[in-house]
């Protein structure tokens, strides 16, 4: 789904041959610029540069695994670098089917020794993995949607002027979501008359937004339930926010966050202050990690949003997630958290804290998306691995993905660059200006 | 964000509007109307020296109306449309004279590259121009009647020193017009744009034409004349009144030329970038 651009790269994998002396600089570049090739076949272009002066000799290995630790293939090359020279090997690499591989370089030299990881794809959007979508899911879900109807927002809508500008006014909103759950928003409106698309931020996990200015949108920066009025029945002393309450699908706190992430946009269609300026038909949502994973769903579950941007969506294809987090040594968070859970609670294992996620995972909303989504992703994430993030995203229908695009960046991790941070707004604008019209799934 | 669109318009002796800047975005549309006038009383001899009309209390002025329109075909790929309607008033030998017409329709596409972080962008416009009149029916022509080919280079750069926004731009035009004396034009474009409270803009400019052609005959309306240099400065207030709206103000001043008049222009436009 990519446009064909020329991904450009957040910088080079270690320095430039300008690095300092004593050392060996690598370069490590695949034969496509963003690492996402077509054919099993895949090449790469390594480069090693002498910065001592005396000759290097020994080995360089290159070992490929699939993203759950399997090694598939491996090529060593004897290395002889003259001092303050260079040397280029062409490794290529047969890989058995579509995904995310990993390939590891062992360099052992005279007085040099260096690891280098770097990931790449192969068709991608081909990965399909199953769905685990419980046969109660939609009613699930419409029963959430009907409770939180319920629920008198009891909206509060106050001026900030400590945080107003000469050009934006910036306002508190208060409203009240599932649970009688009390959240909150930044709402930034520009001076400047008109009407104006929206722009609904979603946060990151723990984080804490503040407002958002920008010129031709107005933006509203939520921030969801704190988790501190939550009854958090098993165990009561839990105070990790993804575990509260994750023994019961009914009482996981991510049924009130997707739910406050709809109330959100309520609070655009129920306003009458400002409806002379709100474009209610031109609602766009976005999120980075959690916030990507809660603006897919909100754009699943709510056909009022005509454009999703989403950076590194977190707990996407939770069972392959679990099996690709599991390979992993000493386990990072959230698999960190799940494992302490399991081993205080004693009763719960994976497949029983699997049995809620399939409730809130992502992949199981996709289909019902109605709108373009833009993503974007670093292939050395750990915390969101990009076949977890491509299996949600293959699952868009076609009328969606045919909208929809993606970009990968094949030196970042948990984060995108700079150029696609400022591509975010311009795709907004341009699929705002001619929003999807429904359609039946 | 997003910088704001420009719209530079050429009158006068440069005839016509150009608009070569950043892509206006997939899908969405720029509409551009515009109005200005240009006076001059003296005029500048083939050696550049500064001389009056030949009798007391002649001038030149002219008066348009101008609408451009363009439309972003994808995201680096702008059409646009640009149609001036003139009204040209001269008084010669006491003598008052005037004409209306369309002006030169200029009908081109436009395609912008940007660099990594969107902070430089280079752009090519081609345009035909296309007369909207015929010269051998009118006392005070508007334009040379000839169709003819625009070629514009625009490079821009936002700066990251200029912490409240802003950009400098650089521009240059080959202008060929398929007559049996052309002329060939030679245009170039230096641009310097500041933001005030992120609304507000000025920019100043400095515009300079060669105009080459085996004609070298003089005339006090400058639309007709083909052997020619003029340089004019100017400057221009942007300030933007509704989300997707902006209002320029313009003033500019001929102040070195060969074969051309010498006068001060003054104009007004508002951009909308829909939706």
């Amino acid at each position: 789904m990519s446009l064909g651009w020329q991904i450009i790269h957040a910088q080079a994998n270690h320095a430039d041959s300008s690095a300092d002396e004593g050392t060996v600089v690598i370069k490590l570049v695949p034969a496509r610029s963003n690492s996402i090739f077509k054919r099993n076949k895949v090449r790469y272009t390594a480069k090693f540069f002498n910065k001592y002066n005396e000759e290097q000799e020994g080995k360089a290995l290159f070992v490929v695994k699939t993203d759950k630790g399997k090694k598939i293939a491996q090529k060593q090359y004897a290395i002889k670098i003259s001092p303050q020279g260079l040397r280029i090997v062409h490794p290529k690499f047969v890989v058995p089917s579509e995904g995310f591989y990993e390939v590891t370089l062992m360099l052992n030299l005279t007085s040099y020794d260096d690891t280098v990881k770097t990931v790449f794809g192969v068709r991608p959007q081909q990965i399909n993995t199953p769905l685990h979508k419980p046969a109660d899911f939609d009613e699930f879900w419409k029963a959430a949607r009907k409770e939180l109807k319920a629920v008198n927002p009891n909206y509060k809508v106050t001026y900030d002027e400590a945080q107003s500008t000469s050009t934006h006014k910036v306002y508190l909103v208060e409203m009240t979501s599932l649970n009688q759950a009390r959240i909150h928003g930044w709402l930034t409106i520009p001076r400047i008359g008109g009407v104006y698309p929206i722009l609904i931020g979603y946060p990151g996990y723990r984080a804490v937004l503040k407002p958002l200015f920008a010129d031709e949108i107005i933006t509203f920066q939520l921030n969801i339930r704190s988790g501190k009025t939550e009854e958090v029945e098993f165990p009561q002393s839990e105070t990790e926010y993804l575990l509260y309450n994750i023994h019961d699908k009914k009482k996981y706190i991510y049924r009130g966050v997707y739910m406050d992430c709809i109330r959100a946009i309520d609070f655009f269609t129920d306003n009458q202050t400002f409806k002379y300026i709100f474009d209610l038909n031109r609602i766009a949502v976005y999120g980075g990690s959690q916030g990507g994973s809660l603006a897919l769903v909100t754009s699943a579950m709510d056909s009022r949003v005509k454009a999703c941007v989403i950076d590194n969506p977190v707990f996407c294809d939770m069972h392959n997630f679990v099996e690709i987090a599991s390979s992993r040594k000493p386990y990072e968070f959230p698999m960190n958290k799940y494992k302490d859970y399991m081993s205080r609670t004693a009763t719960y294992s994976y497949k029983s804290i699997l049995e809620t996620m399939d409730y809130y995972d992502p992949q199981n909303f996709a289909e019902k998306i109605n709108c373009p989504v833009l993503l974007g992703l670093g292939l050395l994430d750990k915390l969101a691995p990009p076949a977890t993030i491509f299996a949600a995203f293959n699952k868009l229908s076609n009328t969606c993905k045919k909208q929809s695009e993606y970009y990968c960046f094949y030196e970042l991790g948990h984060e995108v660059t700079e150029r696609h941070l400022k591509f975010h707004y311009l795709w907004m604008m341009e699929k705002l200006a001619h929003p999807m019209k429904e359609f039946d799934n | 964000m997003r910088k704001l669109v420009i719209l530079f318009t050429l009158i006068c002796c440069f005839n016509n509007a150009t608009f070569a800047g950043w892509p206006i975005g997939k899908g969405r549309t720029l509409l551009v109307p515009g109005y200005g006038t240009f006076f001059g009383n003296q005029y500048f001899d083939k050696d550049g020296k500064v001389k009056s009309f030949p009798y007391e209390g002649d001038y030149f002025k002219s008066y348009y109306l101008s609408f451009l329109f363009g439309h972003g075909v994808s995201r680096r790929l702008d059409f646009l449309v640009s149609i001036p309607y003139i009204v040209q008033q001269s008084k010669q030998a006491g003598k008052f004279i005037e004409s209306r017409n369309f002006g030169d329709a200029m009908i081109g596409f436009a395609y912008s590259k940007e660099n990594r972080n969107y902070t430089r962008f280079f752009t090519t416009q081609v345009s035909a121009i296309i007369p909207l009149y015929k010269n051998s029916y009118t006392i005070l022509p508007v334009g040379f009647g000839a169709n003819g080919i625009d070629v514009t280079f625009n490079y821009s750069q936002n700066p990251a020193s200029f912490k409240t926004g802003g950009y400098w731009m650089l521009q240059t035009s080959y202008r060929h017009y398929f007559d049996v004396d052309g002329p060939d034009q030679f245009l170039a474009r230096a641009a310097l744009c500041l933001v005030y409270k992120r609304f507000n803009q000025i920019i100043f400019s400095v515009d300079g034409i060669h105009s080459e052609s085996t004609n070298g005959s003089f005339d006090l309306n400058p639309k007709i004349v083909k052997n020619f240099d003029a340089v004019k400065a100017g400057i221009m207030l942007g300030r933007k009144i509704r989300r997707t709206v902006t209002l320029y103000v313009s003033g500019d001043y001929t102040f070195w030329g060969r074969n051309t008049l010498m006068g001060y222009g003054i104009s007004a436009n508002l951009t909308a970038r829909l939706p």
